[in-house]
């Protein structure tokens, strides 16, 4: 009796170590690194999408790269000469006048340049008949000198016969092109 | 106790399993126990192998994303560059068409000037125009006033007022139309 108690004993015991040692098969091999495979295998395609998703957008690149050198060639051939912007619009001024026949009678500074600002307000009187004075007024600001026209005021002549109007012009005269980044820069940005 | 090199008989680990005996009611459970052993080993191993790939995977994946997000930082970088220098571009022709905005401004308005009007005083800037002048009488002014905002600048909103100079022997008016919308 107590020999096949024994024995019952001694089975039961032998069928738990075996069930014991699958549970430890199980958990401590075979689940730990069936977890460790799914959370890599997950980390690594995210990964791989992210990359996949960054070099998409980094295809467009080159022509990122090439819209910018445009816009910058686009800037300094805007940008005109910097330097001497007053001698530059003295030259422009002179230009105008001899090729569209009006008479520059004034190009006087509107106070002192704050230093560093980079820009100057001036006022520029003309005379000339009405339809050289606009055309005047319209290549201005295209060529050499840095030049913003703001606002202008056209009056006839009272005692003129020649059908001549006056014109003054002012306007923003830019010596650097730092002027205009940091007005840009000082914008606000939903005006940007 | 410890293990005598010179005198202690070597070690039979082997022939001492051998030497083991089990009952034979244990022969079923120890079966399954060495089989779950011998289950088990190739398991861990082949485990092993498949994380190690599975890691070596994931570094490839790191680098391919370390490379590819540095690449997108410099291309951020492109991009701001071009905002801002895509910036500074439309302020230049912003400010080099300034000219011709108010030139044409300044010659519609010109333009528009109707008969038995003229003109005293014609200005502009970018936010608007102001156009003095004088007219023979009220008639004619508001004509003027009627052709501008009807016909040449339909797509302002001028505002218009008069004035009757009591030293002018001639009775003309003096008027002003002025927009805050360039014509």
């Amino acid at each position: 009796m107590t020999d096949g108690t024994t024995t019952i004993t001694q089975t039961r015991l032998a069928w738990a170590a075996a069930v014991a040692v699958a549970a430890a098969g199980y958990f401590s091999i075979l689940a730990p690194a069936e977890r460790q495979l799914e959370r890599t295998a997950a980390h690594a395609h995210e990964l791989y999408d992210v990359a996949e998703r960054n070099e998409r957008s980094l295809r467009g690149s080159a022509a990122l790269a090439a819209a910018r050198d445009r816009v910058a060639r686009d800037i300094a051939h805007l940008s005109g000469r910097q330097g001497s912007a007053t001698l530059e619009a003295l030259r422009l001024l002179d230009d105008e006048a001899s090729r569209l026949h009006v008479t520059i009678g004034e190009l006087s500074p509107n106070g002192l340049v704050a230093p560093g600002s980079g820009s100057q307000n001036v006022t520029i009187a003309l005379r000339g008949s009405y339809r050289n004075v606009i055309l005047t007024i319209a290549d201005m600001s295209q060529h050499g000198a840095l030049l913003e026209i703001g606002d202008v005021t056209l009056a006839p002549i009272a005692d003129s016969d020649d059908r001549e109007i006056d014109a003054t012009v002012h306007a923003t005269m830019y010596y650097q092109l730092g002027a205009i980044i940091k007005e840009h820069e000082s914008a606000p940005i939903d005006a940007r | 106790m410890r293990f005598d090199f010179l005198h202690d008989p070597p070690p039979d680990f082997v022939a001492r399993f051998l030497e083991m005996r089990l009952a034979k009611h244990l022969y079923a459970p120890a079966m399954v126990i060495g089989t779950l052993v011998l289950l088990f080993a190739p398991i861990w191993g082949l485990e092993t192998l498949r994380l190690r790939w599975a890691r070596s995977t994931e570094m490839a994946a790191r680098e391919r994303f370390d490379a590819s997000r540095a690449a997108l930082s410099a291309l951020r970088l492109q991009w701001q560059q071009l905002d801002e220098l895509t910036a500074r571009d439309r302020r230049l022709r912003e400010i080099r068409l300034s000219g011709s905005a108010i030139a044409e401004a300044l010659a519609r308005v010109g333009n528009a000037l109707p008969n038995r009007t003229w003109a005293t005083s014609l200005s502009a800037d970018s936010s608007g125009f102001s156009f003095k002048g004088r007219a023979a009488d009220l008639k004619s002014a508001s004509e003027a006033f009627a052709d501008l905002i009807r016909d040449r600048l339909p797509r302002t909103d001028p505002s218009f007022r008069f004035s009757r100079d009591a030293n002018d022997a001639t009775g003309a008016l003096a008027f002003e139309i002025r927009s805050e919308t360039s014509p």
